[in-house]
């Protein structure tokens, strides 16, 4: 029930050109993963996914630099990126980005956010942007992608807030 | 030009190479110097680009690293503004020793990093404070540090690159430029002084080489010769003496051969003079009189103790005196006296004096000889066999009484004007007395000529006389030689070989003369009046 006001919500707030449209009641418990709307994707691979957040994939045209939002430590979007997708814990997560950072890497770090809110208003505002959030918070103004062609709260989407085995 | 100027110009023109070459090394040192500091103003922008670059990089990443902390408190600003601030001021440093090239990419810089640590700033401020803000400045700052980082700062290192390695060229260009420059003109100085060398050095040998020669040929008296070095130098003018030397020595040479030319003229004409003083000096003295005379200008008194003095008188003179005129009378007596004269030098005699018509002369001296009794007899027979030959004008017949004696006398030379060569003693006296106590056409002898020669003639004894002194004295009358020695002899030989061999047995020496009348005696003998 929930699930479908969201949806109706979201329809009725960005109407059927924004991506957040196909975001379905049923997702509430997904993890959304949003863009800024100029970003040139609509979809990914998980392992596209994989490579933007983890910064092994820089840019999304030449011009274009990935922006990359994440979560403060101890949120449950958070948890679940670094279980599905990082798979790795808190600290293997610090380490990883501090190494990436002093092997010149990668010159930008992942801006924590310490609310879903916060990382709509940046996602929203940076170009470039890309950051995750609970599919419920979602609101107008950020792009939501497809992941292996699904979306948030579709069968056989893979980015759950509650960790699925 | 001269061989001084002409060193001294070469040397000159070396001293100028080798002072282009200094000049040359000092422009090249002020070059490299430039350079020097180019490259070292390259350097240290490149240290202080390496530094901004460290500085902003850290900054960036402790920004990234703040970021990620879970709960983070407000920030100490004071460090992080230290540090933001002391990147700033190496920047401006930066902008201070760019160049006009450089200059609008470190403003560029500058600028770029004022927004930059406006950004930091941004970020530390709000960090722990307000999120929204701090992740704002944070996305603000990491485009701005990633362009810093990414390209100002790498185009910037670019250029320092670019400018270092110009200066690098510059400097190589330049150490090149002067290394080929002054190794040309070494070489070129090198060649230079080699070719100066080399010519002034042909030059000085060939002309001392011509002196040397032209020395040698002058030297060698052949004074024809002449040095051909035209020039206007030191060896030029040298040359020049050498040929007025030759020319001086020439000219001397052809006034010396006249002046020899006119000295043998005259010595010839002295000798012509010296040999008729010598011969008029001959006539009144002796031969070896004369040439002591001539020697040491004086003639010392010398003792002879064996001469044979010889005296002659005419008898008939004072007759004839009366009846000739005198220039008539003298040349009678010089017909006589020459015929004397020769007789006497035929014998060996020396003629002492004449004194009106007496001769006098003496044998054994001025050189002694043992032979002298026996040619002063043999002369006596001529002398009488010459006037008997002669007739005087007017038909007289003059006839010569001759006396001879044997003994010591004193020589010498008296006066100094007219002077002539005299003896003086009684074997002197003693001859007069001989020819005054003697008759016509006989040689009267005084004893001692008698012992002295009575092997070689035959005598007819007339007894004593008496001297002035009063001594008795053997006198003899020399009639003929011995028949003995002229026995059979030929008369067409004019030398009886047996008195000549006697003459040679007794004296050791070789028959002067013989009157050849004397072979003959029986046909024509002399005391026959």
């Amino acid at each position: 029930m929930r699930r479908f006001r969201s949806s109706i919500l979201l329809a009725l707030l960005c109407g059927s050109a924004l991506s957040t449209s196909s975001v379905s009641a049923q997702g509430a418990g997904d993890l959304a993963i949003v863009t800024h709307p100029g970003t040139p994707v609509t979809q990914l691979t998980f392992t596209e996914l994989r490579q933007v957040l983890k910064g092994d994939k820089q840019y999304w045209s030449p011009d274009l630099p990935v922006v990359l939002f994440v979560r403060a430590p101890t949120s449950a979007e958070r948890s679940a990126v670094l279980d599905v997708i990082y798979q790795m814990s808190e600290p293997q997560f610090k380490q990883y980005w501090i190494a990436k950072q002093f092997r010149a890497e990668s010159a930008t770090s992942p801006k924590n956010m310490r609310s879903n809110e916060l990382t709509q208003q940046f996602v929203a505002s940076t170009a470039g942007a890309i950051g995750f959030m609970a599919a419920a918070d979602v609101k107008s103004g950020v792009k939501v992608l497809k992941i292996d062609g699904h979306l948030p709260g579709e069968a056989g989407y893979k980015l759950h807030l509650t960790k699925t085995k | 030009m001269t061989i001084r100027r002409r060193l001294t110009l070469g040397f000159l023109i070396i001293l100028s190479l080798f002072a282009a070459n200094e000049g040359i090394q000092l422009w090249s040192a002020r070059l490299r110097a430039r350079t020097m500091e180019a490259l070292g103003g390259a350097l240290k922008r490149q240290v202080l680009m390496a530094s901004v670059r460290q500085q902003i990089g850290n900054l960036q990443n402790l920004m990234s690293q703040m970021s990620q902390l879970e709960d983070p408190a407000p920030l100490e600003h004071g460090a992080f503004n230290k540090d933001i601030g002391h990147a700033a001021t190496e920047i401006h440093e930066l902008v201070g020793l760019s160049d006009e090239r450089e200059h609008s990419a470190f403003s560029e810089l500058e600028q770029t990093y004022v927004k930059l640590s406006a950004a930091w700033r941004g970020f530390f401020d709000n960090l722990g404070v307000d999120d929204a803000k701090y992740v704002a400045a944070q996305l603000e700052a990491e485009p701005i540090g990633k362009r810093v980082l990414d390209q100002i700062l790498p185009k910037m290192q670019s250029q320092q690159d670019e400018s270092v390695k110009q200066a690098r060229q510059s400097f190589d260009d330049v150490t090149r430029r002067t290394d080929q420059v002054s190794i040309g003109i070494f070489i070129v100085s090198m060649l230079f002084s080699v070719a100066v060398a080399f010519f002034l050095g042909r030059y000085l040998t060939n002309s001392l080489s011509e002196l040397q020669t032209g020395a040698s040929l002058i030297g060698a008296m052949n004074l024809e010769h002449r040095i051909n070095i035209q020039s206007s130098d030191e060896i030029g003018t040298v040359a020049a003496a050498f040929n007025n030397m030759a020319t001086n020595l020439s000219r001397a040479q052809e006034e010396l051969t006249h002046a020899n030319s006119q000295l043998t003229a005259r010595n010839v004409e002295i000798e012509k003079e010296k040999q008729v003083s010598q011969s008029l000096l001959l006539n009144i003295l002796p031969q070896q009189v004369a040439e002591e005379l001539a020697t040491g200008g004086r003639f010392a008194p010398r003792y002879y103790e064996d001469v044979t003095v010889l005296f002659t008188d005419f008898v008939g003179f004072t007759l004839s005196t009366e009846k000739l005129a005198a220039d008539e009378l003298v040349t009678v007596l010089h017909d006589y006296f020459t015929a004397f004269d020769r007789v006497v030098a035929r014998y060996g005699l020396e003629k002492m004096k004449t004194i009106g018509d007496a001769y006098f002369c003496a044998g054994g001296l001025p050189v002694r000889s043992p032979t002298h009794p026996v040619d002063a007899t043999l002369a006596a027979f001529a002398l009488i066999q010459e006037v008997r030959h002669r007739v005087v004008p007017g038909g007289v017949q003059w006839q010569v009484r001759i006396g001879l004696n044997t003994g010591p006398v004193v020589a010498g030379v008296v006066g100094i004007r007219k002077f002539a060569f005299d003896v003086w003693g009684d074997t002197v006296n003693i001859g007069s007395r001989m020819e005054s106590g003697g008759a016509p056409n006989r040689i009267n002898v005084s004893e001692p000529v008698y012992r002295r020669i009575k092997d070689f003639f035959t005598f007819e004894s007339r007894g004593k006389i008496l001297t002035k002194e009063k001594k008795e004295i053997e006198t003899y009358f020399v009639t003929g030689i011995q028949p003995a020695l002229i026995a059979g002899v030929d008369p067409a030989i004019a030398v009886p070989p047996l008195f000549a061999q006697r003459y040679r047995t007794y004296f050791g020496k070789e028959l002067p003369a013989f009157p050849a009348f004397l072979i003959n005696q029986e046909a024509d003998t002399p005391h026959i009046v």
